[in-house]
């Protein structure tokens, strides 16, 4: 009883970890279009004539994780690095936030300097993360 | 001042929900099901005593086993994600009761799921939906959540 029931489990972590495999999959085929595809009209009016790698930070008015763990995380991230940040009110933005796919805020986009996307980050970004995708081009 | 959300104490709160639903599955200790959904129950209703919340901060921290990770932020999201499970598992109890024990297993390894997708992978589902509803102005909190994190 006590076996089957943990052969049981083990199917279900099976199932989850395969489902989670198949998201990350999508996920990183979807970076692959996105950055296969001109940067969209709203963006490139959002940011004028800025020039060099850029980080897109969606956030929104009542998002209080943003305001208190990610924008400090940007902020000391970016404060000696020559990278731009935009941040973008994600409910006035929908067609950005459609574009990159966004779910949920905070988010990250973070863009090469031709606008191409080479992570998208869902949720709460860490510090760590966002050096190693920084360095990633 | 903002309030604030001690994330050990969520940690802690969801790892315990996570090993108990686990361990009634194991053993099929259908009363512990019961169980969490009533902890989860009391710390929704009454956040103050949230009983895997009181382990946390009057004897896992005491004792230096659990540091303390404390952030500006409002608690509403995340009590209300709480909730969300409290009802999951108050459906499996019922189901439990109506001799239905797939469906009360399925919400109950939901519940599980999610807590442990919000573990390790930092993504609060109950949080989302607050957000959604929150666009559409809905904001499904009650008054003692204000400051309870």
């Amino acid at each position: 009883m006590l076996l089957e029931r943990i052969l049981i489990l083990l199917v279900i972590a099976a199932i989850g970890t395969a489902f989670y495999a198949v998201w990350r999959l999508w996920q990183s085929r979807r970076l692959q279009q996105l950055a296969a595809t001109d940067a969209p009209l709203a963006l490139r009016q959002l940011l004028g004539a800025t020039q060099g790698p850029a980080i897109l930070y969606f956030t929104a008015a009542d998002c209080s994780q943003c305001r208190y763990r990610q924008t400090p995380i940007l902020t000391s991230l970016l404060e000696h690095l020559p990278i731009a940040l935009h941040t973008i009110d994600a409910p006035s933005q929908p067609e950005l936030v459609r574009h990159y796919g966004i779910l949920t805020v905070p988010s990250t986009v973070v863009l090469t300097p031709e606008l191409r996307p080479v992570a998208i980050n869902h949720g709460l970004a860490t510090r760590p993360q966002l050096q190693e995708q920084l360095g990633n081009w | 001042m903002a309030a604030r959300v001690d994330y050990s104490a969520l940690r802690t709160n969801q790892a315990l929900i996570v090993l108990f639903l686990i361990l009634s599955f194991l053993l099929d200790q259908r009363w512990l099901v019961g169980f969490v959904a009533a902890v989860m129950l009391v710390g929704t209703i009454w956040p103050q005593y949230s009983l895997f919340k009181l382990l946390y901060s009057s004897v896992l921290r005491p004792a230096g086993l659990i540091k303390a990770d404390v952030h500006h932020e409002e608690p509403q999201p995340h009590l209300f994600a709480q909730a969300l499970g409290a009802i999951f598992l108050l459906g499996a109890v019922a189901a439990f009761l109506l001799s239905a024990p797939l469906v009360a297993w399925s919400l109950s390894f939901a519940v599980a799921g999610l807590a442990f997708v919000n573990l390790f992978f930092d993504f609060c589902l109950g949080c989302f939906i607050f957000f959604q509803l929150g666009r559409v102005g809905l904001r499904p909190e009650l008054p003692q959540w204000r400051g309870n994190g």
